[in-house]
């Protein structure tokens, strides 16, 4: 059957698709979990019963008792981004003393996007971060992403990535290596707090954290920014962390990190904020590397924290254009 | 989660989650890119497509067809859905039902040969959403008529009358466009 000239345009057209590859990527990673029906599915699903009964007294402790009410617990909860997910954190309570330093992990706190662990040291001290190390019960290692840590009272928090699979949806029992730490201390003359010389020793801790489930949010409108379309993916929420794919087609990740010239450092050309109901900044991260690059733009992976249910407002600022959108989370 | 796809096919052959998106992620981003009104909305309904096939795999049944004829309904319904949400969001303002098609060869090879790709996806992209549904299935994944009409739930001779009068409109809009630059 031969084709007139529309149809051959039609057939043979230059269309700018998705990327196969990232799409196939993020739908196998969305995926439910994996499920076979079988000839032995009664059997199947009473041993599998069985099986999940003993994987959660396995990895889930206790359902985290409010670690708000151990003392000093709210601030430690607040400073790690985890206020919303209070009943959520693991307590933990493993405890390890070497040459003079106790440390204790008071809880733990696991989600598709961080793993946070909550920490106390006696005397303040922060981990020799090269010697630490986070596995899980394959031995698998988790990078770590940000510390914190307060030398008053000796808090420290660890943010490292999130679980693997299948750790991710079962939840892990994690082991926390320390082979050195710093004493942490006021130096006076300074006027800051400073790290002392390396202090050798061992300290073990384990956890068994439960995963924090994340939800799916309605996805925001597509909006223009000047001359820049931005556009989101699919956004999610567990009750600590909020995060959403944000698409500026058309402009590199290169042009999205310029500066708009001030005199002084310059001002950053784009920006993106997460904004809490009360008006507060909870931005965690967002990161702009070669990886960023899609071929039609950048794609800009927004984490924030979330504390309350309510209102959230992602701005997306370039080139002193802004473009907010309302993520409603419960 | 797989399906045994065997219609069609000399050996049965075992259809996992990853395996759909290797074989068909390329041709539901193409659908996409043609039904959608922008790439960000693309990205997101080829997204949508598969995800609901992944989750669909056990129900596929090789009595009842073939695989490829089950994923593009999936597919299409996920369309549908996606512009029933935009149309609900407001985001539809434009409508071609006030055109009537007709057909002017010579006019609409003078238009096609000044016409970019670009250009083209444009008009289609505002062609109502079940003419670019069977625009993308006829031409963007080169089924034939019977096939298309079996994603959209037509007769194969229905299927071939709707994608004519979704090219009429097609080509009423480049003439105008033409008309009127």
């Amino acid at each position: 059957m031969s084709l007139d000239p529309l149809e051959q345009r039609l057939t043979h057209i230059e269309l700018e698709t998705p990327d196969p590859g990232r799409v196939s990527a993020r739908v196998l990673t969305l995926r439910p979990k994996a499920r076979r029906v079988s000839v032995f599915r009664v059997p199947a699903v009473g041993l599998g019963t069985i099986a999940l009964a003993l994987a959660v007294l396995y990895f889930v402790p206790a359902a985290a008792a409010a670690l708000a009410g151990v003392p000093g617990g709210g601030d430690l909860l607040r400073e790690a981004g985890l206020a919303g997910a209070a009943g959520k954190v693991t307590t933990v309570g493993a405890v390890a003393e070497s040459s003079g330093y106790r440390i204790t992990l008071v809880g733990a706190y696991a989600d598709s996007e961080r793993t946070v662990l909550l920490l106390r040291t006696s005397p303040s001290a922060t981990p020799d971060f090269a010697t630490m190390g986070l596995t899980d019960q394959f031995g698998r290692s988790y990078p770590m992403q940000s510390g914190s840590s307060d030398g008053r009272t000796g808090d420290l928090i660890l943010q490292f990535d999130p679980l693997g699979w299948p750790d991710g949806t079962t939840g892990a029992r994690v082991t926390l290596r320390l082979n050195s730490v710093h004493r942490f201390a006021y130096d006076s003359a300074a006027r800051d707090w400073r790290n002392g010389p390396p202090v050798a020793g061992t300290w073990t801790l384990q956890a068994s954290i439960g995963i924090d489930e994340a939800v799916t949010l309605a996805t925001p409108s597509a909006g223009q920014l000047g001359g820049v379309t931005c556009t989101f993916g699919a956004a999610r929420a567990s009750a600590a962390t909020i995060v959403i794919d944000v698409y500026m087609h058309g402009v590199t990740p290169d042009q999205l990190e310029q500066r708009i010239p001030d005199g002084g450092k310059g001002l950053p050309v784009f920006q993106l904020l997460l904004i809490d109901p009360s008006g507060d900044v909870v931005t965690q991260s967002y990161g702009l590397s070669p990886a960023s690059q899609t071929s039609d733009g950048t794609v800009i992976h927004l984490v924030g924290f979330r504390s309350v249910p309510g209102n959230y407002t992602v701005r997306v600022v370039y080139q002193g254009v802004e473009l907010d959108r309302v993520l409603r989370v419960p | 989660m797989e399906a045994v796809l065997s219609a069609g096919q000399t050996q049965p052959v075992t259809l996992t989650a990853e395996e759909l998106c290797r074989r068909y992620s390329a041709s539901v981003c193409r659908f996409a890119a043609i039904v959608a009104p922008n790439t960000g909305e693309a990205e997101d309904l080829a997204q949508d497509a598969l995800l609901r096939a992944i989750r669909a795999i056990d129900s596929y049944d090789p009595r009842r067809g073939t695989p490829e004829a089950w994923l593009w309904r999936i597919v299409v319904n996920a369309s549908r859905d996606a512009a029933r949400r935009r149309q609900r969001m407001g985001w539809l303002i434009d409508r071609i039902g006030l055109i009537t098609p007709r057909e002017t060869d010579s006019v609409e090879t003078l238009a096609l040969e000044k016409l970019r790709d670009a250009d083209l996806v444009a008009h289609l992209r505002r062609l109502p959403e079940r003419d670019r549904a069977l625009l993308a299935l006829r031409y963007g994944l080169g089924l034939d008529t019977g096939e298309a009409g079996q994603a959209v739930g037509l007769s194969a001779d229905s299927a071939g009358k709707a994608i004519r009068r979704a090219l009429a409109r097609l080509r009423a809009r480049l003439e105008v466009s033409f008309r009127e630059p």
